[in-house]
């Protein structure tokens, strides 16, 4: 078991340089996630951690030490992928065994740890069969086993789940969360799916366009993002976004409409920002409201079973609520407020979270 | 599925049969004059139904060879014309998996470069070059060899292009997964790659020993002693002494030998035979 | 081209392309630069001297009646076997296609004349029309007509032809066939339901959609037809009766090896390779093209 610390990492094809100076602490045991858009960087942060990648800079460091130029399979890491990259000419029990056997492990060890595996998976009975013979769950936890016999320091996952369809995902991700808190081992895991990235983290660290956009625990991403983009990647609903401009006692929203500011301590430096509150924090009435309400139209509504949304306009910005289930008259119009507490500030320019003057 | 009017099937059919026993007819004859004596083989007109001498002469064949005075025996002429042939299929195997190997999985100088000569031999059949080709094969003292026989004929840019192609297919985690379990190039080239395009080389080497076995320019040059003569070219020998001694029966016999061998491999292997040719040729 | 993921640099891929470089530098482009610098050279009749004449074999060639006789003549032979050979391949493979249930047990009964060398198929058919005892020949002596390919240099002709399109048929069946196969069936129903009759929907369904390896196989017949048919020209002909069967692949062989003129024999050898390349390129830009199809 060890920590897994980055230093200033940057990695370039060519010459363009995909990963700028990422640095994160991950702690020893922790269940890391690293969320982002595809394309942002973060399976090549994976890969170089998991040295499958070369580092174009920078340190990495498994349990303090430098593994920069170790081979992968020096650094007592195992890997999971997302098409699990199963040895196909080999049963179940030869892809578990075959880097023990590298290794040089003893029969007896292998045997060992391969029915040990096998038993906490429940592969017992498929350990003779070829992975075309398997579902993709099955294969899903061959491709466990065969990370788990390692007897690794780290965990790493490349979108492990991604080629399941939704129910067995569901299940997988609470299989990997009991296996993690038996093992006690660190993981990474990288994912696009913000679902995954809540449920499983311990740490969360959000990438985009190759930078670490923050690091934080669950609810410190999704209660304190530190960004924008962090606010309109996590959660679901995402965060509305609405552009404003200071004026006198208050923000004006495109249409005119005035949030009452004289309790919001904003920098009144900035005259243009963005105005962003999460779906479910935003009041709706049926009935007429006086000043701080806005009236609008419904143009639809989405039922979701547990609860339903409601989707508006305010100028040219779709506005979306959520609301948990009830009156379920057919609702075509109604008034909305936004509560102060529950809006974030962001810049205009460069979309960072404007910090709230303490008054 | 469509309409089929029993008279179009009727059509169909007919057409099909004729093409068979047309395709199959020179066959059908040297297998009725294999099957006669010598001296029914030099009355007008040739049986067309088979005799009862098939065993005598397949006896006779392998004992005592064909035209007496040049005697090989078709024994020692089908040793050369399989141990070519093996040769060939195993060599061109061999090297072209290697190189496809190191185009496909190494970054390194010259890699294009080398791509491109392997390729250019595709411009390069042996009938075209068969002048100086011959001559290098004699600076080298390989006249009259299996290495003469079989070296000049192993490289070819088309099995290695299949190769290329079948490793391009296999997918890129496969390798990483190996170099986390600790698999080095060589491993994993034994471990995995070789394992995992076996039934690609078994339909490479279907149509590459057809290939060899079927030589005959280049052993008609290069082989001048009857001990290396390949069984192909060795029916071109007897032809030729049958105004001697027109011994049909025998020579017949011969080039159903000299036959048997691929026609076995082609239809006892036809679904790698497909796909050998299918997917070398493109 | 080359895989995302890859190995460390090392020494090793050299050594993996060492054995197919050696076989391809020394089998083949040395030989391939001698022939065309050889192309450039004159021996005189004692092979004591030889000079540089630089293009004079080529120009030479050209004026040479025998030579381009014999250009013609390969071009006849290439386009009979390839006519022959194609088109009756094409009519097996609409055929077979058509018969549900039996065609692939027509496929392996078509398929295997692929296996038979072509020196073999040479003794066969030169056996099977054999003028003195050869049953074909019997028969026609039967209907009166006279057939002796030994001095006839039409029946010759006709006779390597025939042949080498034998031989050729299951190579082309075999494309075509797999070709028609790939057609979903799905697309031939529509066009049955529109009304399409058989022939119609050969025409205009299954003929264009298969012209690529229509194309394909044009080239690959020509190339057969050029160079791998000397085995047949050489068991049943030798290029006689007077040159009647010479084809230039041939006349290579017969200049360089028998006739040894060495310089002529090159200049012959280059130009079949301008030939080869020729045909390659061809290939190549239609492979390039076939991405839409």
């Amino acid at each position: 078991m060890a920590e897994v610390i980055l230093e200033n990492i940057t990695k370039s094809f060519g010459k363009t340089e995909v990963v700028h100076n990422v640095s994160a602490h991950f702690h020893d045991g922790e269940f890391i996630v690293i969320v982002g858009p595809s394309g942002c960087g973060k399976s090549t942060v994976l890969r170089m951690i998991a040295g499958l990648e070369e580092v174009s800079g920078g340190n990495i460091k498994i349990g303090d030490k430098l593994v920069n130029n170790l081979e992968p399979k020096d650094r007592r890491i195992a890997m999971v992928f997302q098409n699990y990259a199963l040895y196909p000419h080999m049963n179940v029990y030869n892809n578990m065994a075959y880097g023990l056997r590298l290794q040089k492990h003893s029969k007896v060890e292998i045997e060992r740890r391969v029915q040990e595996a096998a038993q906490l998976l429940q592969l017992g009975e498929y350990l003779q069969r070829r992975p075309r013979q398997l579902s993709g769950g099955q294969r899903q936890r061959v491709a466990m086993g065969r990370a788990l016999v390692r007897k690794p320091e780290v965990f790493l996952f490349d979108e492990p789940l991604s080629n399941l369809d939704a129910k067995l995902r569901h299940q997988m991700r609470v299989e990997l969360k009991k296996m993690h808190k038996n093992l006690g081992t660190t993981m990474i895991y990288v994912t696009h799916d913000q679902v995954e990235a809540m449920t499983l983290a311990d740490k969360i660290v959000v990438v985009n366009k190759g930078r670490i956009e923050q690091i934080g625990s669950p609810d410190e991403i999704y209660n304190a993002p530190a960004s924008m983009f962090v606010a309109g990647f996590i959660g679901c609903p995402p965060m509305n976004f609405l552009p404003a401009q200071h004026s006198n006692g208050g923000l004006s929203l495109e249409n005119g409409f005035i949030i009452p500011a004289k309790d919001l301590l904003i920098p009144s430096d900035t005259r243009q920002l963005i105005v962003g509150i999460r779906p479910e924090k935003i009041e709706f009435s049926h009935l007429q409201r006086e000043s701080g309400w806005l009236e609008v139209d419904i143009d639809f509504i989405e039922k979701l079973g547990s609860g339903k949304l409601l989707y508006t306009t305010i100028g040219p910005q779709q506005l979306i609520l959520s609301m948990a289930n009830g009156d379920d008259r057919h609702i075509t119009r109604g008034w909305i407020r936004f509560p102060a507490e529950a809006l974030y500030f962001f810049s205009h320019q460069d979309g960072s979270l404007l910090k709230v003057k303490s008054s | 599925m469509i309409e089929q009017r029993p008279l179009t099937s009727f059509f169909s059919h007919f057409i099909l049969i004729c093409g068979v026993l047309l395709v199959a007819f020179p066959i059908w004859i040297t297998f009725v004059a294999a099957s006669h004596d010598t001296a029914r083989m030099v009355q007008v007109p040739l049986p067309l139904l088979p005799g009862n001498h098939f065993f005598e002469n397949l006896l006779e064949a392998f004992t005592h060879g064909v035209g007496n005075a040049k005697g090989q025996s078709v024994g020692l002429m089908l040793m050369n014309s399989l141990i070519m042939a093996l040769m060939i299929a195993f060599g061109k195997i061999a090297i072209s998996m290697l190189s496809a190997f190191a185009i496909v999985y190494f970054r390194f100088p010259f890699r294009m470069t080398f791509f491109w000569m392997i390729f250019i031999t595709l411009m390069l059949p042996v009938e075209v070059r068969i002048l100086p080709t011959f001559e290098v094969v004699a600076n080298l003292h390989m006249l009259n060899s299996y290495w003469g026989l079989s070296i000049p004929l192993i490289a070819s840019a088309t099995a290695t292009f299949m190769f290329r192609q079948t490793f391009l297919t296999v997918p890129d985690e496969l390798l990483e997964a190996a170099r986390i379990d600790g698999a080095g190039p060589i491993r994993f080239f034994i471990d995995i790659l070789l394992p995992i395009s076996r039934t690609n080389i078994a339909a490479l080497f279907v149509i590459v020993f057809i290939y060899g076995w079927n030589q005959y320019m280049w052993p008609l040059l290069i082989t001048t002693d009857k001990d290396m003569y390949t069984i192909v070219m060795g029916i071109k020998q007897m032809v030729e002494a049958v105004e001697e001694a027109p011994e049909w029966s025998l020579i017949m016999m011969t080039t159903l030998l000299a036959m048997l061998p691929p026609v076995v491999v082609v239809i006892g292997m036809q679904r790698l035979f497909i796909k050998g040719l299918t997917e070398t040729e493109k | 081209m080359l895989k995302r993921v890859h190995f460390k640099p090392s020494p090793l891929p050299y050594f993996l392309v060492a054995p197919q470089l050696l076989i391809t530098i020394v089998f083949f482009l040395w030989p391939a630069s001698q022939a065309i610098y050889q192309s450039m050279l004159v021996e005189d009749a004692f092979g004591l001297s030889t000079e540089f004449v630089w293009f004079n074999n080529f120009i030479e060639l050209f004026s040479d009646g025998f030579y381009l006789d014999t250009l013609y003549r390969t071009l006849f032979f290439s386009a009979a076997v390839t006519f022959i050979s194609l088109s009756s391949a094409l009519i097996f493979a609409a055929l077979a296609d058509r018969v549900i249930g039996a065609a692939t047990t027509y496929r392996t009964l078509l398929i295997w004349p692929y296996a038979v060398a072509p020196a073999v198929a040479g003794a066969l058919w030169m056996f099977m029309f054999d003028p003195t005892i050869g049953i074909v020949a019997y028969f026609l002596d039967l209907v009166g007509y006279d057939w002796n390919h030994r001095v006839n240099g039409s029946h010759a002709m006709l006779l390597v032809i025939l042949a080498s399109s034998w031989k050729q048929i299951s190579y082309n069946f075999l494309f075509f066939f797999a070709g028609m196969q790939a057609i979903p069936k799905s697309l031939i129903e529509a066009a049955a339901i529109d009304g399409a009759g058989p022939a119609r929907r050969f025409w205009t369904i299954i003929f264009p959609l298969i012209s690529p390896v229509t194309f394909f196989l044009l080239v690959m017949n020509i190339v057969y037809a050029f160079f791998d048919t000397f085995g047949i020209i050489h068991a049943v002909t030798k290029g006689g009766p007077a040159k009647a069967t010479e084809i230039l692949i041939y006349k290579v062989y017969n200049d360089g090896f028998i006739g040894l003129d060495l310089g002529g024999s090159a200049a012959q050898s280059v130009i079949l390779m301008i030939i080869v390349i020729g045909l390659t390129i061809v290939q190549f830009r239609y492979i390039e093209r076939r991405v839409e199809y």
